[in-house]
């Protein structure tokens, strides 16, 4: 057993199953409640977590781990285990459950204590004294202090679905940066085979020199574009070891799958729109710091009429007499440079804000379901016009000058050119397969309760590229 | 106008006496074309009909003593050569028209009747007629509309060989197929008389493989070259008998070109032009004659030498079939590199290799091969690599030959010399002697001869 603290156990448990309940509603298509109902279940759990899971896992567990084909489920344990942000927020959720605990305690009383030497006798007087406030505002605090930890609560769980769709993201990525790699590799093996052709000819002095250098040079260019797929594949690696947690010695990580085809339809932006509403952290934060805020002003109201300050008993012995006398004690305050109006004017406009910004989260949820269902929309209407149209054409196109090459009526340049645009072709694909996937990430992100306010920003719309057709002619 | 039976009748025995044809019916799916016409009778005159190699005559009738013709201008599917076909324009079912043939000074009414979509004129190239009759769109008449009929008439004034055509939107009426001979006879007979009178309209067209209909957008690029709308292997052989006084009446209305037809064997001399006949001493002998497009050029010879001899455009991108001009120079390299290449990069190379070992029914296996030997811009092989290719094309060069692969397309025929000529049916092959026939040398030759 890699993971031994029992919160921990819980937190990979819940997340692995997140992990697998929206892996299957991508597989099987729109599946409304899972992840909004998983997402529930964890936003309960986590607050009864160890504050602090030191990770139980060591260098030679990783490296078992990482020795085969990485998945997302073992991507998850991973990260739970060696992510340090996830230890901060499992100490986030420490710090918020003994504020609580604080909030709930009576301050300790006071002992006072003075000796007056008179000439007739010593005068000694005891005092026992508690501030009042604490005593009559301890069940208010302590709700302002609940209300916190809700906040952080929420915050925390929303983080760690922010890291799982993270991670499920930087998989993507990778997958299809390797796809689009590949290609490219195929698209430099053909234009380094162009360029040879090319040098042939020129070497047989049957084109000028400026031809074989033109070949040369889509050669290099190739060259180029391969650099920076594999320059792209190695930023999304890295970035999934960070979020993994993974240490320097680690080994590479090999991932399991390709990146895969069976795109299902997208659920239909109500849809999304309820369950995101339902199940958002981001809203239930805003709300529980409208509450703390709302107690807060209460408290502050409380406060403002309040002069009672401080409480207690007193004993006194006289010096000439040596009786002791006992009585009871208070402090008042006397308003005359603080009426409390300003400290309650201030609670009331932090409330005020409070209840604005959660109203302002509710819409921001809404129209991300609403943002996010039209590009997941867009996406797969693009992959599948893609898959079943854009792609067969070019492939055709690629036949249709095979038998123009078989009748002697093109050159096997022209041949090449067209499969290395049947292969930038591809390679665009990919990049709208993924950019599907990662629509989707988005929509089961925000149903699981995370919004992901970069990918809300991100304006990283599919633009048109021009690929032109070839009309046959040419070397 | 209105035609008795028996006028019709008079004038189709009229027309059948005169041709030794019978009259062929304008119908569009009657295109057979007998490759060895029946034996023609000459004209009291002394004249012999000519004879259209793949091609026609067109019938006429005579009412009230004037002969009578119909054109029916409509769209044609047309087959070039076997595997091609383009759908073309042409007159009567037949690309090009059928040969006009009358004699002059007959009064002649031809009626040109439009089933195009489009507005059509026809032009009597060459000939001495009321400047009305000239045929020529917006400038001598105004256009024939689809569906109707013009009637041109007039008296041939002149003898000699011209042409007609289309000449409203030429570029495009003409590129389609708007064409045909028009052969006047002198009413008596002058000059020597001939034992054959052949009639080759020469023509160009655009239309690559894989295209159904010419191009009339090309300036330049042309790569169906025809005899009478044929490319070889398509073109029918001239079968002579030896000693046979030949005529051949050849017409250029190539959009572009010229065109130097040679004939190899004999020499001829070019004894007329569409301007009249040329002066018997200014007739020279040669063995290559230009037709300059817009011209006719008559030549005649005596067929003394027997044998299968060559007759085509000594230009020699127009002895090709549907070449490709956009294909790289691989001579001096190996060509195979660049089907390894493919085969390397391109899996719809190697799937097209398993395609063509099925060629669908009627349509003939890819032709070409190494077999073949000759090679095209260094390719190595004939006419076209193994692998499918695209619908309706042929080969760029290529007929079996006696001795193997005719490595010639287009523009291109036979001259069939025999000395025992029983009839114009093609006789076959001939077979040379094995002292008159080229071969490999012998060592024992080579070293008699000193030759290294």
């Amino acid at each position: 057993m890699l993971i031994h603290h029992r919160g921990a156990r819980l937190v990979a448990f819940l997340a692995l199953s997140l992990l697998l309940a929206s892996c299957q509603a991508a597989r099987r298509g729109p599946r409304p409640d899972d992840a909004a109902s998983i997402r529930h279940k964890l936003a309960q759990r986590v607050p009864r977590l160890a504050e602090d899971p030191a990770p139980a896992i060591v260098a030679h567990q990783v490296n078992d781990l990482l020795s085969a084909p990485l998945g997302e489920a073992t991507a998850l344990r991973l990260a739970l285990a060696l992510n340090p942000d996830v230890r901060e927020g499992y100490a986030r959720l420490g710090v918020a459950r003994h504020e609580l605990m604080q909030a709930g305690l009576l301050s300790n009383p006071t002992l006072h204590a003075n000796a007056k030497l008179f000439s007739a006798g010593p005068e000694i007087e005891f005092g026992l004294t508690k501030p009042l406030l604490d005593l009559l505002f301890v069940r208010h605090r302590t709700s302002i202090a609940a209300a916190e930890r809700q906040v952080v609560e929420a915050d925390v769980t929303a983080n760690l679905v922010e890291l799982l769709f993270a991670i499920r993201r930087r998989m993507i990525q990778i997958q299809a940066a390797r796809a689009v790699v590949a290609l490219q590799e195929s698209g430099v093996d053909a234009a380094d085979t162009t360029s040879d052709l090319f040098a042939k000819l020129q070497e047989a002095g049957n084109i000028l020199d400026q031809a074989r250098t033109s070949g040369a040079i889509a050669a290099s260019r190739a060259q180029l574009t391969l650099s920076a797929a594999k320059a792209t594949e190695a930023e999304h690696r890295e970035s999934l070891r960070r979020l993994l947690g993974l240490p320097a010695t680690a080994p590479p990580i090999v991932l399991a799958e390709e990146l895969p085809t069976g795109l299902p339809k997208p659920p239909d932006a109500g849809v999304v729109g309820r369950d995101a509403q339902r199940s958002s952290l981001d809203h239930a934060m805003m709300r529980a710091a409208a509450l703390a805020a709302q107690r807060g002003r209460t408290l502050a109201g409380m406060r403002k009429q309040t002069w009672l300050r401080e409480g207690g008993a007193v004993g006194k012995r006289e010096g000439e007499s040596g009786a002791w006398g006992f009585g009871p004690e208070i402090g008042i305050e006397i308003p005359i440079f603080d009426t409390g109006s300003a400290e309650f004017g201030r609670a009331s406009a932090a409330y005020r804000r409070a209840c604005a910004m959660a109203e302002a989260t509710r819409l921001d949820v809404l129209s991300a379901a609403r943002r996010f269902s039209a590009r997941a929309g867009v996406a797969h209407e693009r992959e599948r016009h893609m898959r079943e149209e854009y792609l067969p054409l070019r492939k055709r196109f690629v036949a249709d000058l095979v038998g123009r090459y078989n009748d002697m009526q093109i050159g096997a340049f022209a041949v090449l050119e067209a499969k290395i645009m049947e292969l930038g072709a591809q390679r665009e694909y990919v990049e709208t397969l993924r950019d599907a996937w990662l629509a989707y990430a988005d929509i089961n992100e925000l149903r699981a309760g995370h919004l992901n306010r970069d990918r809300l920003e991100a304006t990283d719309l599919p633009e048109e590229s021009d690929h032109p057709t070839l009309t046959g002619g040419g070397h | 106008m209105t035609t008795t039976r028996r006028e019709m009748l008079a004038g189709a025995a009229a027309g059948a006496a005169f041709l030794g044809l019978a009259a062929r019916a304008a119908d569009a799916d009657d295109k057979k074309h007998p490759a060895a016409p029946a034996p023609k009778t000459r004209h009291p005159g002394g004249h012999l009909p000519t004879t259209t190699l793949d091609g026609s005559t067109l019938p006429y009738r005579v009412v009230d003593g004037v002969k009578v013709f119909h054109l029916i201008v409509e769209p044609v599917r047309h087959e070039f050569a076997k595997g091609l076909v383009g759908h073309c324009w042409g007159f009567n079912g037949e690309v090009h028209g059928p040969t006009i043939e009358a004699i002059e000074g007959d009064r002649i009414r031809i009626y040109v009747t439009n089933r195009l979509d489009a507005p059509t004129s026809m032009h009597w190239h060459g000939l001495f007629l009321p400047n009305g009759m000239d045929g020529v769109g917006g400038l001598s008449q105004r256009p024939i509309d689809p569906g109707e009929t013009f009637r041109y008439e007039y008296t041939l004034k002149q003898h000699g060989t011209f042409m007609y055509h289309s000449h409203h939107d030429e570029m495009t009426q003409m590129a389609m197929g708007l064409m045909g001979m028009f052969v006047v006879h002198p009413r008596e007979a002058t000059g020597t008389k001939v034992d054959h009178d052949f009639v080759y309209m020469l023509s160009e067209w655009s239309m690559d493989p894989g295209m159904w209909r010419p191009n009339p957008n090309e300036m330049s690029d042309f790569n169906i070259l025809t005899l009478n709308g044929k490319a070889f292997p398509g073109t029918s052989p001239m079968v002579v008998g030896l000693g046979d006084r030949v005529r051949i009446r050849l017409g250029n209305l190539s959009a572009m070109d010229h065109h130097p037809v040679h004939l190899h064997g004999v020499a001829f001399k070019v004894v007329a032009t569409d301007g009249g006949n040329i002066p018997e001493p200014g007739q020279w002998p040669e063995t290559t004659v230009l037709v300059p497009t817009g011209s006719t050029r008559t030549i005649e010879f005596i067929a003394d030498n027997p044998g299968d001899w060559a007759f085509h455009c000594h230009m020699t991108h127009h002895v090709m079939n549907q070449m490709g001009h956009n294909v790289p120079n691989l001579l001096g390299v190996d060509p195979s590199a660049f089907d390894t290449a493919l085969m390397d990069h391109v899996p719809e190379f190697m799937e097209s290799m398993d395609e063509a070992q099925a060629p669908e029914a009627g349509q003939k296996p890819t032709m070409g091969g190494m077999k073949h030997g000759g090679g095209h811009a260094g390719h190595g092989a004939s006419a076209a690599k193994p692998g499918a290719r695209p619908k309706n094309g042929i080969p760029m060069i290529g007929g079996d030959g006696p001795h193997g692969y005719i490595t010639m397309g287009g523009m291109f025929t036979i001259l069939k010399v025999r000395e025992h000529l029983e009839s114009t049916k093609d006789p076959g092959w001939y077979a040379n002697t094995p002292e008159t026939q080229a071969k490999p040398a012998t060592d024992d030759e080579l070293k008699r001869d000193g030759i290294g």
